[in-house]
């Protein structure tokens, strides 16, 4: 699903964020990326989404090479891939109906299949009874749960998630994982990056661990450090 | 994939209201701009269609020295009756040039008591008219003419006409001046006011970029808010247009005036208005265009 192949990426200022890595991520997977900041991760993260781009290497996700697919077909490349961030990116004058039918409505689905999976979606997250609430009314929690509602409501091949629970208490973040494991095991790829320690050791999946730009570990059932 | 139109048209509207000011001060720019535009384009038609009328039927006068010898006036007629330019002459003596004179200032008590009291200051003249009806040779005849012993002056009522030609077209290339660079101004606001929009509107962008939307589905929006005030714009303007063509009317229908005849036809009017939209849809949709590629990367 997602195929790094001896990729580098270096920002302008020759700032490396990723030198020479290799990894094989297949369909169905739940994989934790974990480092220091400003080891590579979210650089990872933002090349699969295409929002960057490769200096050096392959990267193939869904079949594509990033490397050749044009800017016109980017916005049909995201389309499979969901993604959920640190500070849930909400938009803020708009209902928790509004926030997840939006990104339905940006990729001209008709209004029927919105009226239908938008409910869907929102009962799957447990925000059924809030979908008129604004996000400000809802808490840190919640907020994230309509995000994952938003990247989830379009059936992606891939979900992206840059520490998804960096905001929110132990017990939360537990809520939000459980949700996420609940997406993967429906097939969804998960690729999350965090620095949740007690998060990635209890829920004993394969860690990917990056340092300075290189991956220095590739666990199949691992743990934190 | 299909861009709706509910959409389209309620983002739009939410931009502008967002920026009532700016969108104003582009919208008023614009329909200045435009307007001056279209102004110097009905000047340049009426001026066009005043100079065609007066090619015709027109007559060189030639004034006479009152201190011309009576050898010099027998030469000077002989010359004009002898001249291959010239198809026809005829004298006008004091009798006939007072009779002339009160009629034309029939209502001018001032003027008429004061050549009552000094007729020597009304000169004698010939009135020729030409055998050509070529403008350049009718003023080359009466410059020549002009330069003949014994005569104050000769003039014809072309002299007018390049007056009021060489005036129209210095104010055509002014008016022109200002009108491009307030055209640019326009476009720049319009420039402005959609990179406000955008800057209002970027957490929104920024997820509609996230979800997978296509650059033309963000892009929308935008353009329809730079061409709808590029139309607004020269509608307004096209409504100054219309009375600047009235204005023009009036005057040409006063008699006997340079400016008789200074009037487009309703089709050189339809032209200036129908260029003037669409130099405003134009401007529109290149200002925001041109505010999208450069904020709109991928």
């Amino acid at each position: 699903m997602i195929t790094f192949e001896n990729v580098s990426k270096v920002y302008k200022g020759s700032i490396k964020a990723l030198l020479g890595c290799t990894a094989n991520i297949e369909k169905g997977e739940f994989v934790f990326l974990v480092g220091p900041s400003g080891s590579g991760k979210s650089t990872m993260l933002r090349l699969i989404n295409r929002e960057e781009t490769a200096d050096n290497g392959q990267l193939f996700v869904a079949g594509k090479d990033l490397a050749r697919i044009s800017s016109r077909r980017v916005p049909f490349l995201r389309r499979n891939i969901g993604c959920i961030f640190q500070d849930y990116k909400l938009l803020p004058n708009k209902t928790v109906y509004e926030n997840v039918a939006f990104a339905l409505e940006v990729i001209g689905r008709p209004r029927s299949v919105v009226h239908a999976q938008v409910p869907a979606i929102l009962e799957l997250v447990g925000l059924d009874e809030k979908a008129e609430g604004l996000p400000e009314e809802l808490s840190g929690g919640e907020q994230q749960r309509v995000s994952i509602a938003r990247a989830f409501v379009n059936r992606p091949l891939i979900l992206l998630a840059d520490e998804p629970t960096g905001n929110l208490d132990p017990a939360t973040s537990v809520g939000i994982m459980r949700l996420l494991d609940r997406i993967n095991r429906t097939g969804t790829t998960v690729v999350m990056a965090t620095h949740d320690r007690s998060i990635v050791d209890t829920m004993q999946r394969r860690v990917i661990e990056l340092d300075q730009g290189h991956i220095v570990r590739d666990q199949v059932r691992g743990v934190y450090q | 994939m299909a861009l709706k139109l509910d959409y389209v048209v309620r983002e739009t509207s939410t931009n502008m209201r967002r920026n009532v000011t700016l969108t104003i001060a582009a919208i008023v720019t614009m329909a200045v701009s435009l307007g001056l535009f279209g102004s110097a384009m009905l000047i340049r038609a009426g001026v066009d269609s005043l100079s065609s009328r007066w090619k015709e039927g027109v007559e060189v006068i030639v004034f006479v020295d009152r201190k011309i010898t009576p050898e010099q006036n027998e030469a000077l007629k002989q010359k004009l009756e002898d001249h291959p330019e010239i198809a026809n002459s005829r004298f006008m003596d004091d009798d006939a040039s007072r009779e002339e004179y009160e009629r034309i200032f029939d209502d001018n008590q001032a003027m008429l008591d004061r050549i009552k009291e000094n007729p020597e200051l009304l000169p004698n003249s010939y009135r020729i008219t030409p055998a050509t009806g070529e403008t350049q040779a009718i003023l080359s005849l009466s410059e020549q003419l002009g330069k003949e012993p014994g005569v104050l002056r000769a003039t014809s009522a072309l002299d007018g006409v390049r007056r009021v030609q060489h005036i129209s077209s210095a104010a055509q290339t002014g008016i022109l001046v200002v009108a491009v660079g307030l055209l640019l101004a326009a476009m720049l606001l319009i420039l402005n006011a959609i990179r406000m929009a955008m800057f209002a509107r970027r957490r929104e962008i920024e997820v509609m970029k996230l979800v997978g939307a296509t650059n033309w589905f963000i892009r929308v929006p935008f353009m329809m808010e730079g061409m709808i005030q590029g139309i607004v714009g020269s509608a307004l303007a096209v409504s100054g247009i219309v009375f600047l063509n009235r204005y023009m009317q009036s005057l040409s229908k006063d008699q006997n005036t340079i400016l008789t005849g200074f009037a487009a036809s309703g089709s050189e009017v339809m032209v200036v208005m129908i260029s003037v939209v669409v130099l405003g849809i134009v401007i529109g949709a290149v200002g925001s265009g041109w505010a999208l590629s450069r904020f709109l990367k991928v």
